[in-house]
Parts: structure tokens; sequence; C-alpha cells
């Protein structure tokens, strides 16, 4: 087998795990979430969700993907199959392949969307009063008007970058790509929170509406919020979407690291920096602005609108009634590209491993064939509406629990907290509280079954029968579940029939001696 | 912003901060370390 690539420097392995978790996410959806679940007291399910999911998943990722990597293999599938080497193992596998190419094929479109109006910014093409309606107008001229033909022009370079960038490799190409990219995306980040922290109050006959006011209404706690359930899902659910959980990415990327070195603290430090970006520059700047500018009833109705209505109609607007607006809005959206395409480039990379490290194809055949199909499912994104909502569901919200759930449940009842308890403190720099092995083994699948089940049982039903669906959604819709299930079936043929599998006798042998 | 926003504020940004610089500062003293 050929050498597998690896990581050049650790630091440069810590900005693509945070260049992955970093996302648009951050800034759009931690700050609506913030918002509409109870403020400052959001944080309080948020740190215990990060405590008792994030951190224990993060370092169980990182363990299962250097395991797998010592094996010369990046997939989930193998990731699980060297932790209970089974059959079974190797196709539950198949979800942590299938969703990250499922979300990425509508998260490069979005992010092309990025790319698109950081250039409309800096050349002065939004409409001349920029105001919101007249920015919601031009969004949905963009996406299905005039100007769709740009819009593809953009996802087609965003998908040439992204190609580029992968067919690289890990090590010259994503690792260059989040070395330049991640430390641009926080200094774009600063100088946006200084310009909003110095905006005081916009309009002076509106005293109340100001950027202080903006970040009450984030931080303020409302402590009543806590005794709801939603907001323990809310809060929950935003740690899996910020830390790019249950997707495959993580453990792919750790498999890449030298079996010898720490991933303890490595997976503390981009997961901290993931939480800089979402928790201080996500959450000093878009509500805060959009409270300083349209006020509280105003904002109230855009974060119900969700990350769209916020990050490109609002944002869009609001950038362009500043001194130097161009600047400022080239700023805001070139940060929310460098977040997506960070975030894109990671997951083709459990697929381009499968293509890889099973079948032995080159690492540019690999890529070309990963965003091929990429390119084949993002269409319908293009020209069918309610189609990203429907894989967004199923792949981005269930799934991701789905696939978490099954990790947790191998990691610590097939393979053993003990053992991975050991692996995960071999090289470690710091050593890693014990009571990680508790929390592995009851709090963490507990917390996650109580997750999935809520949301099948409040959402799943009336997404199943497409309550309040128009007529014209349907098809794209049973288009979406039909792409859904003919990744996984085909990803799941692809291992059957893949001449380099696990050695299985290796890793019982290997588990008779841990 | 209330003084709890405020508090909140500065408790958990400090406290994510304070975390990132402890592990990239543990990082770095490796990386010298190795550099030996």
């Amino acid at each position: 087998m050929s050498q597998r690539d690896q990581w050049k420097s650790k630091f440069g392995l810590i900005l693509a795990m945070a260049g992955s978790a970093i996302g648009l996410g951050n800034f759009l959806r931690f700050p609506v979430q913030a918002a509409q679940n109870g403020g400052g007291a959001f944080m309080v399910p948020y740190i215990v969700s990060l405590l008792v999911v994030g951190v224990p998943l993060v370092w169980l990722e990182w363990t299962m993907g250097r395991r797998a990597g010592g094996h010369g293999f990046g997939t989930f599938s193998a990731m699980l199959e060297t932790l209970w080497p089974t059959n079974a193992a190797r196709y539950l596998g198949v979800i942590g392949i299938g969703i990250p190419i499922l979300i990425c094929a509508y998260y490069a479109y979005i992010a092309s969307w990025c790319a698109g109006y950081a250039v409309f910014s800096l050349l002065d093409m939004f409409p001349a009063n920029a105001d919101r309606d007249s920015m919601v107008a031009f969004f949905g001229n963009y996406l299905g008007g005039d100007m769709r033909k740009v819009a593809i022009a953009f996802f087609v370079a965003t998908v040439a970058a992204n190609l580029y960038v992968n067919a690289r490799g890990v090590s010259r190409g994503i690792e260059v790509l989040a070395t330049y990219g991640i430390p641009l995306l926080f200094v774009f980040g600063v100088v946006l929170v200084v310009r909003t922290w110095t905006l005081g109050t916009p309009d002076p006959s509106k005293p109340d509406w100001s950027v202080w006011s903006g970040l009450g209404f984030i931080w303020n706690p409302n402590f009543s919020e806590l005794g709801k359930a939603s907001a323990w899902v809310a809060a929950c659910g935003q740690i899996f979407f910020t830390l790019s959980l249950g997707m495959g990415v993580l453990g792919c990327y750790a498999s890449y690291v030298p079996k010898d070195d720490d991933i303890a603290v490595s997976g503390i430090a981009s997961g901290s920096l993931n939480e800089v970006a979402e928790v201080i520059l996500g959450g000093s700047l878009a509500i805060p602005l959009a409270f300083a500018f349209f006020g509280p009833d105003a904002t109230v109705e855009i974060a119900k609108g969700g990350t769209f209505a916020l990050g490109f109609h609002s944002l869009g607007s609001i950038f362009q009634h500043l001194p130097l607006g161009t600047i400022l809005g080239f700023l805001w959206f070139s940060l929310l590209f460098i977040a997506g395409i960070t975030s894109s480039v990671s997951m083709t990379q459990p697929l381009i491993s499968l293509l890889m490290d099973h079948y032995g194809v080159s690492r540019v055949r690999a890529a070309v064939l990963t965003w091929g199909y990429i390119v084949l499912i993002a269409l319908p994104s293009i020209f069918g509406d309610g189609y990203i909502d429907e894989l967004d569901f199923w792949a981005g919200t269930v799934g991701l629990v789905v696939c978490a759930l099954i990790e947790a449940l191998i990691f610590a009842y097939a393979f053993g907290v003990e053992r991975g308890y050991a692996l995960l403190s071999h090289g470690a720099l710091a050593k890693i509280p014990p009571w990680i092995k508790p929390i592995w083994k009851y709090v963490t699948p507990a917390y996650l079954i109580w997750i999935l089940a809520r949301w099948l049982w409040n959402d799943a039903p009336a997404v199943l029968a497409m309550e309040g669906v128009a007529p014209e959604q349907r098809v794209w819709k049973w288009i979406g579940r039909a792409v859904v299930l003919g990744t996984f079936a085909m990803i799941a043929y692809a291992l059957a029939k893949a001449p380099r599998q696990v050695d299985r006798e290796l890793v019982k042998k290997e588990l008779a001696s841990l | 912003m209330s003084a709890g926003g405020w508090a909140s504020m500065i408790f958990f940004g400090s406290a994510i901060l304070a975390v990132t610089g402890w592990s990239i500062a543990l990082l770095m003293r490796d990386r010298a370390a190795r550099k030996r």
C-alpha cells in the first residue's frame, strides 16, 4: 500500500481541524440560537453540552481516527471496524461517509453565495438604497431570477477551488488552505467586531437601538429558559453543528496524524479555537448589528427568519449604510466564504479516503470523482425548491446524531472505555481526566438518545408527512430522499466490493493485547 | 446590556480564551522541547 499523506505540522493540523469546525453556523446560527433560547442563560446548557457531548465526542473521534489511520484507512467504516471487527461495523460506517457528502451538496452551494456577495459588495453592485426588502428581492433574483447564471458561475468557481485543494491532498492542499485561511478569518472577524463595537447608536433619534443593547439581546440571562427542554436540545444541536461532530470528518482528519502524536490537547486546541470564533466573534456581530439598525422587534423577526435572512438580507443591507461599507461587506462575506470552504474541503475527505485507501485510486482522480458526484447531487439545490431542507433535515440534523450515537455505543460497549482511555492517553501532552470514562459510557449515549428521540418524536412525523409543503416542492423533497438513500446504498456497495479492507485478524490480535 | 449580560459575556468569553491559551501554550512548549 502506498504511503498515506500526513499533516506537516501540529499547528497545521489544528488549524485544519478548526477550519473544518468553523463554518457559517458559527456566525449565523449560534447568535440566533442564543437570542431565542435565554440569551446569556443559553450559555449554561451550551457549556454543559460542550462538556458532556462536545469534548467527549471530539476526543472519541480523534482517537478512532488515529487508530484507523494506523491501519491505513480514514473512512468512518474503517474506524468502526478497527474498534469492532465485524460486518455490522463496516456497514454502519456507511453513514459517516455519506452524511458529509450529502451536506456538502448544499453547503458548497451556500458557500458560493458568500463568494458572490463578497464580489458584489466590493464592486458596489447591491441595490442603490440597499434596504432589507430590496436585499430580499436581490437574493431571490440571484437564486431564481435573472442572476441565476451568475450564481451558477460562482458555484462552478467554488467547486473548482475545492477540487484544487482536495486534489493537492491533505498536507499540500487542506493544511495550506487552513494555515492561511483561518488566521485571515480571525483578522477579518476582529476588524468587523471592532467596527461593530464602535458603532454606538447609529440613529441618535432611537437611543435604545444601540450595539450594546444588541449585545444584551444575546447575553442578558433569562434563567426561566433553563427549565425548558427546548433550550437544552437547541444547545446540544448547536454543539453538534459547530464542532463538526457525527460526520466522520474529524476522525478522517485524525487518521493522518502520526500514531504516537498527541491528540488530546490538539483536540481541545482546535475545539476551543472554534469556540472563540463562535462565541466571541459570532456573538459580537450579526445580532448586535441587526439590533442597532433595525431595532428589537425586527431583530426577533429576522432571527426567526433564519440564517439567510440574517446573513444575506440584513447584514448585506447594514454594511451598505456604513462608511467604507463596500469593504466591510466584502470582509463579512469573505469571512463566511473562508469559513465555508475550509469546512467543505473536509466534508469530501471521507469519500476521497474511501477511494484512495480502499481502492488505491490516485488523489487527483479521487477528488475529481468525489466532486463530480457532489455537483450531480447539488443540481437539485440550484433548481429545486425544498431539496436543501430535506437534505438538511435527514443528513444535517438527524443523521449527525445517529452517526454520533453509533460511534459512541461501539466505542463504549464493543471496544470499551478503558481501551479508549488508554489510546487517547497515548502521546497526550496532559493527563486526561478519568471522569471521561463514565461520561463516554453513560452520559454521552443517554444524552444523544434523548436528543434523537425528541427530534424524531417532535419533528420527523411532520417532515415525513410533508405537512405544509407546497405541491411544487414535494417532487424535490422526494428527490432529496432518493438521493439520501441512493448515496448510502452506493457507498455500502463500494465498501462491499473494495479490494482493500481492514485486516480483522490483526485487529482481533491487537484487541486481545490492549 | 444588563449587569448579568456583562457578567456572562466576560465570564464565558474569558473561560474560552483561557482554555484556548492553555492548550496552545502546551503545544508550543512541546514543540520547543522537540526542537531542543
